[in-house]
């Protein structure tokens, strides 16, 4: 720990002296900036992130953000020391971005990997049966926010007509809801497969397509009143097919092909290969969502998604965890690093109240549209502050419309902190009330899995218990299942290989298997082979003169 | 799984007309040698008799599923045999057995064996899909009862 800071301290000093040869800015000066920046990011946002959950016992993301706050350009990162250059200098009022295009690259490849990795954890079968239910939510959310959003700045008088760029484009703030924010919750509290988890993230990535095409219509109509000329409801007409056809369109391209390209994968062999390939493919299809008029990070997780029911699942994401926890934070950090504090003065109140009010239009529009698809008050509660937070999209949505002049800084501020406030709250509101008992309102869904009575071995000692399970695991991985071990303290491990799933789970001494019935028969004789192993061992070992003779002659050679 | 994939009619005894286990195995492994699958019979003989040796693979429901991995074989190779009036196999039920589905896989390359036995017990569990093996007058026609004609779909491996 000492240790840590000591070397936290070395860098916060020795980087901006080694930064201050970077004035140049020749294409090897700004990487070696990028670099230094990358370095200062890792090392805050982990160390603040870890501080966070060990202390406070809070989702690390939210020390990422906050790190992000502090040596950001326009805080610490800013400090011009005598004879030192500031590291994250304050961005020139026009620039699109507070930040380097290149830190910002690279936080948008973290984007992809968290939204990859959000849809390989995702549960495929239960997100096709909570779609119905996430598109009602995200669509009650998108409603209420952008009618609360566009009326509260109209009603402050921020702007004169419902129709007004300003007030449209604080609508459009309004909606979109981060899912990076919720699945990284979801992910760490292991309630991603919960209906109000997948209930969310259904919902926040419909409604991160509703709130796109919302952009499009609020930059297209602001565009047209700036110019004084007439709307084309053809043009944006155009750009919501086109986002809805992408995504519809590639979900159904996607499950169909997930088969055909896990088999890709596993003709790869080596196992680190395909984690990169996969990854190539998640790469792929986000750049041709943003293409087709979708965010990028829509197209990573509809490849995960897709990604999501084939066997090779588990081991794709044991294969980027490692990408993962090194550029996730990287992300948040720089997310927090956009937030200009001091530009928010003079709109505080207007930024206060509208924040609050969209987040109670959130929470009541996304509640709402819970309770009607089936969930209690418990779980309607979870589905609307699992869509509070704002985060990326959020941004992206302010940072376009900034650069296409719909919006002044200062309500770009308000929009900010509206992402600030909603982010830094939602995540120790949705750790509280995702413990507890089940949100939905009768559990006739949840008991159909439970009902599977599982083959039980019991063995006299847990040290046996281990060797069996150990050899067990053994043979499955010899006839190319993937085995992936789901909860190490648990001693629990799911084992898949096409349509076969099965768990394992290590109850002391006896081992439990729970499969679909058809494979039953596949559990029985993997069983069934180890005892017969255990019976020639027993034999075996019975042959030994005695064990003692044995580790005698082992030492006193 | 693609059990005929491993299975094919060539590799079917409709009738087995041995006394006792090891003729069968040994009668099994002379086809399966026919069939040129074998690099070494005696190898092949030897690791399937030490694996009947741990404990019975009669597995119940009248059916044995001797099997091994070895170094006689290349790549999973399978022979199904019939026994009309049932043989002793010290089986985990006791009832004698009829059908013999012997399936050796190489013991130095990674790859389905244990599925492949257990997919083929499953079959044969199956009340319908026993009784109709019993009953089917040719090999021909048992291999139409384990390899189900292709079921169409856009969505099937």
């Amino acid at each position: 720990m000492r240790a840590l800071l000591l070397l936290l301290a070395l860098c916060v000093w020795a980087v901006p002296a080694c930064a201050e040869a970077t004035e140049g800015q020749d294409t090897p000066d700004l990487m070696v900036q990028l670099v230094l920046q990358l370095a200062i990011v890792i090392f805050a946002a982990k160390f603040v992130g870890e501080l966070v959950e060990r202390r406070l016992h809070q989702p690390a993301v939210l020390g990422e953000l906050i790190a992000g706050t502090i040596i950001g350009p326009y805080a610490l990162g800013s400090i011009h020391l005598p004879g030192i250059g500031p590291l994250f200098p304050r961005p020139d009022p026009t620039a699109a971005l507070p930040v380097s295009p290149e830190l910002y690259a690279i936080a948008t490849l973290a984007s992809i990997v968290l939204l990859f990795l959000s849809g390989l954890e995702t549960d495929l079968a239960t997100f096709l049966k909570y779609s119905v239910a996430g598109t009602v939510v995200g669509l009650g959310g998108v409603i209420f926010s952008f009618a609360f959003g566009d009326w509260i700045t109209v009603l402050l008088g921020f702007a004169d007509g419902f129709m007004d760029p300003i007030a449209l484009f604080m609508g459009a703030v309004s909606t979109a809801t981060s899912v990076g924010i919720t699945a990284r919750i979801l992910s760490e509290q292991r309630k991603m497969d919960t209906p109000e988890g997948v209930t969310i993230l259904a919902g926040a990535v419909i409604d991160d397509v509703l709130g796109i095409i919302v952009l499009a219509l609020v930059i297209g109509i602001s565009r047209v009143r700036g110019g004084g000329g007439a709307l084309d409801w053809g043009a944006i007409g155009l750009i919501a097919v086109k986002a809805f056809g992408f995504w519809l369109g590639s979900m159904a391209i996607g499950l169909a092909v997930a088969k055909r390209v896990s088999g890709l994968l596993k003709w790869l062999r080596s196992r680190e290969t395909m984690g990169a390939v996969a990854f190539g493919f998640a790469l792929l299809l986000s750049g041709l969502a943003e293409k087709a008029g979708l965010a990028m990070i829509i197209g990573a997780y509809v490849m995960g998604l897709s990604l999501s029911r084939v066997d090779i699942a588990h081991e794709l994401r044991d294969r980027l965890s490692s990408i993962y926890s090194l550029l996730v934070p990287i992300f948040f950090c720089v997310m927090g690093m956009l937030v200009d504090f001091s530009s928010m003065g003079h709109v505080l109140v207007f930024g206060l109240i509208s924040t609050i009010l969209a987040a109670l239009a959130k929470l009541l529009g996304c509640g709402a549209a819970a309770l009607l698809v089936g969930f209690n008050l418990r779980g309607a509660a979870r589905v609307g502050s699992g869509m509070l937070p704002r985060g990326e999209v959020a941004l992206i949505v302010a940072g376009v419309g900034l650069a296409a002049g719909a919006v002044t800084q200062d309500m770009f501020g308000v929009a900010i902190m509206m992402t600030l406030v909603t982010t830094l709250a939602a995540p120790p509101l949705l750790v509280r009330l995702v413990r507890g008992g089940s949100g939905l309102r009768s559990r006739k869904g949840q008991t159909a899995e439970s009902e599977v009575e599982p083959i039980t071995l019991d063995l006299p000692t847990v040290d046996v218990a281990e060797f069996i399970l150990s050899r067990i695991l053994d043979s499955f991985v010899r006839e190319e299942f993937f085995v992936h071990r789901m909860d190490p303290a648990a001693g629990l491990y799911q084992v898949r290989k096409e349509d076969i799933a099965l768990t394992i789970r290590r109850d002391r001494s006896a081992l439990r298997f729970t499969s679909r019935p058809e494979d039953r028969d596949v559990v029985r004789m993997f069983v069934l082979e180890e005892i017969a192993t255990l019976q020639e061992l027993l034999t075996g070992l019975s042959r030994l003169d005695s064990m003692k003779d044995l580790g005698a002659r082992l030492l006193l050679d | 799984m693609k059990i005929a994939q491993y299975l094919p009619e060539e590799a079917i005894i409709p009738t087995l007309t041995v006394s006792n286990k090891l003729e069968a195995l040994r009668h099994m492994l002379r086809a399966m040698n026919a069939l040129g699958y074998l690099s070494d019979p005696a190898q092949a003989e030897h690791d399937l008799l030490t694996r009947e040796a741990r404990m019975t693979t009669g597995i119940g429901h009248g059916i044995a599923v001797p099997h091994a991995r070895t170094a006689s074989v290349t790549a999973l190779h399978a022979v199904l045999a019939r026994h009309a009036d049932g043989l002793d196999w010290a089986a985990l039920d006791g009832r004698p057995v009829h059908f013999i589905l012997l399936a050796l896989s190489p013991s130095d390359a990674p790859g389905p064996h244990l599925q492949f036995v257990a997919s083929m017990a499953r079959l044969m569990h199956d009340g319908e899909v026993y009784a109709s093996l019993l009953a089917a007058p040719t090999a021909r026609r048992m291999h139409g009862i384990v390899s189900p004609p292709k079921r169409k779909g856009l969505f099937r491996p």
